[in-house]
């Protein structure tokens, strides 16, 4: 049998929404709005819930880019912190390669890179004025494409100013896809 | 790597049971003012307690008599009418009425709010603090007048004020703007034209009120011509930041590094209210009178570019169809500056104002992605649900802030 989640939250939320929503006290307004934010979410999920490994492996390839952008000046920095860096890019490309990798692996590869990516910025504090200046050059600009998957992501709860401005989710999956190949 | 080790660590799940050398830890990199620091450690010694309950108004009335009980050394009193109150985030909100005796032997009803933390808020914040400001406030601006404080949690489950009810309304009744928590509230042109002056006179009053002369318990007054209070502030923010967080942020670490390299000096201290917007002031809405400024919990003794920038963020205020922006959806941006420094005679400084910026949009980030995150993993709140939507917010204050960070205006 296929994988039904996604009928099944459908199911759920009718059942919140037909069920239990009447049977809620309308003097309750916490209950009542928890009710709504809850059958909210659930919708939400419903439309991303096989978009999530997608996510996580063009997560971890952006990550891989800005971490590979930062190995010069992280060996400037000094010569352990620029082996660290070199290792965690090295580890993650490999989990990244895997087609087999699953979704809790290319995970656990972004938090791993990502601690390190931490760890040579906050050792960056100390460093030369011309260096830390060109770290942050690189990190602000290899994070717009992340900011742009989680604005596609989170566009359904309605915070964006200009949703028309938000690319397509399936577009920037489509490129996560790409990558994979 | 020891447990904590703030550069390479990696495990964030040890901040859901944080030991003693951990919090110290942070305490030592990040030092803050007094009650931040009490109110934090506090939120660090309690996080591996049980997730919150939510009591029910039965509970509550009885706590409420016996506090009532002790704070007025009479049982000549009676509560009723208790209910919840929607659209606090953080807090924990019920009304009820008190009966009780005026001192000439009449029989007076009050409408009181009772205002109590959950086991954990997006803001670890304090009662006492935001009491010691109701009152210094009360008189300057319409506030609602605090009454009793239970300042740690000695009679209700957490850390309780108890202030007087205003009537009013936080949008027109008519309009489909500002549905969480106030935000980007299109007001209307009627409505705007009476309270935008309103609105500039309360701020500047604020920002006015003049705290040399002054001793306080749970505020603490920077020293001008220093760093101290840009320091404190960005120091309250990276704490919170380590504490809460279950993931890292590049963007959040390089712009942890810029406001450490960049914290400006201190010109005047003053009062700041701290979330000065739409949704925090209750109006009448036939006449356009502000009845009452709520929502103190962020409030501090510092710098008003920190108030001044909070105000004018994209997302705090409206835009009009023509795409004006204003703020606190009553001023066009435009014209805001100029008409704050001709009502307050205070200047503003833009350098000033885009640290304060890059603070607030970090904090708003440390507050929706990490924060919020921490709380609802351990269900530590009455409104986890909402606290979880709000990582909604995080692209588009992360798209502010690297905007800011280029060093373009927002």
């Amino acid at each position: 049998m296929m994988d039904h989640s996604e009928n099944t939250l459908r199911a759920a939320i009718k059942s919140l929404r037909d069920t239990v929503g009447p049977a809620v006290d309308p003097l309750d307004p916490q209950a009542v709005e928890q009710l709504r934010l809850t059958i909210d979410f659930l919708e939400f999920l419903r439309t991303r819930v096989y978009d999530i490994h997608a996510r996580q492996r063009y997560e971890l390839g952006r990550q891989m880019d800005i971490a590979q952008a930062l190995l010069d000046d992280a060996a400037l920095i000094s010569p352990d912190v620029g082996d660290r860096l070199t290792r965690a890019v090295s580890d993650a490309r490999s989990v990244h390669a895997d087609a087999d990798a699953h979704t809790q692996d290319l995970r656990a590869s972004s938090q791993k890179l990502w601690a390190v990516v931490r760890g040579v910025l906050r050792t960056a504090r100390q460093a030369p004025e011309d260096v830390r200046e060109r770290i942050s050059t690189r990190v602000i600009g290899g994070i717009e494409p992340l900011v742009e998957m989680e604005s596609a992501w989170y566009l359904p709860f309605g915070f964006e100013p200009d949703p028309g401005s938000v690319p397509q989710l399936d577009e920037l999956l489509g490129r996560a896809s790409s990558d994979a190949r | 790597m020891n447990d904590h080790d703030l550069t390479w660590g990696l495990d964030f799940d040890d901040r859901d049971d944080p030991s003693p050398d951990f919090i110290d830890a942070v305490r030592r990199e990040y030092p803050t003012e007094r009650e931040v620091d009490t109110m934090l450690t506090r939120k660090m010694s309690r996080r591996k307690g049980p997730s919150y309950r939510r009591p029910d108004l039965a509970e509550m009335a009885k706590i409420l008599d016996e506090f009532l009980g002790h704070e007025l050394g009479s049982s000549n009193f009676e509560i009723r009418d208790l209910h919840w109150f929607t659209g606090g985030v953080s807090k924990i909100q019920i009304g009820f009425t008190l009966d009780r005796d005026d001192p000439a032997g009449r029989r007076r009803s009050e409408h009181l709010v009772l205002r109590m933390d959950p086991s954990e808020g997006s803001n670890a914040t304090s009662r006492a603090r935001e009491h010691e400001l109701l009152t210094l406030m009360n008189g300057v601006i319409p506030v609602p007048r605090p009454h009793f404080l239970d300042a740690e949690g000695e009679w209700f489950p957490e850390p309780a004020l108890i202030y007087e009810f205003v009537e009013g309304v936080t949008k027109p009744r008519a309009t489909g703007t500002g549905r969480i928590s106030g935000l980007g509230t299109d007001f209307g042109p009627d409505h705007r034209r009476v309270l935008a002056p309103q609105y500039l006179d309360h701020l500047s009053k604020i920002h006015n009120t003049d705290v040399s002369d002054r001793s306080f318990t749970h505020l603490q007054v920077p020293r001008t011509g220093s760093t101290e209070s840009a320091e404190w502030m960005v120091h309250h923010a990276l704490r919170c930041w380590e504490e809460d967080r279950g993931e890292d942020s590049p963007l959040m670490e390089i712009t942890a590094n810029w406001l450490l390299s960049n914290l400006p000096t201190l010109d005047v201290a003053g009062v700041v209210h701290g979330d000065f917007r739409s949704g925090n002031f209750l109006f009448d809405e036939e006449s356009g009178r502000i009845l009452g400024w709520l929502d103190w919990e962020r409030g501090l003794i510092g710098d008003r570019h920190r108030d001044l920038a909070w105000i004018t963020l994209p997302t705090m205020g409206h835009y009009d169809a023509d795409g004006r922006y204003f703020v606190c959806g009553l001023i066009p941006l435009d014209e805001f500056f100029d008409r704050y420094t001709e009502v307050s005679g205070l200047t503003v400084d833009p350098e000033r104002l885009r640290f304060y910026q890059i603070l607030n949009c970090f904090t708003i980030i440390v507050s929706t992605m990490a924060s919020s995150y921490r709380i609802a993993r351990l269900g530590k709140s009455h409104q986890d649900i909402l606290l979880t939507r709000v990582e909604g917010l995080v692209p588009v204050i992360s798209r502010q802030l690297i905007t800011l960070l280029k060093g373009k205006n927002t």
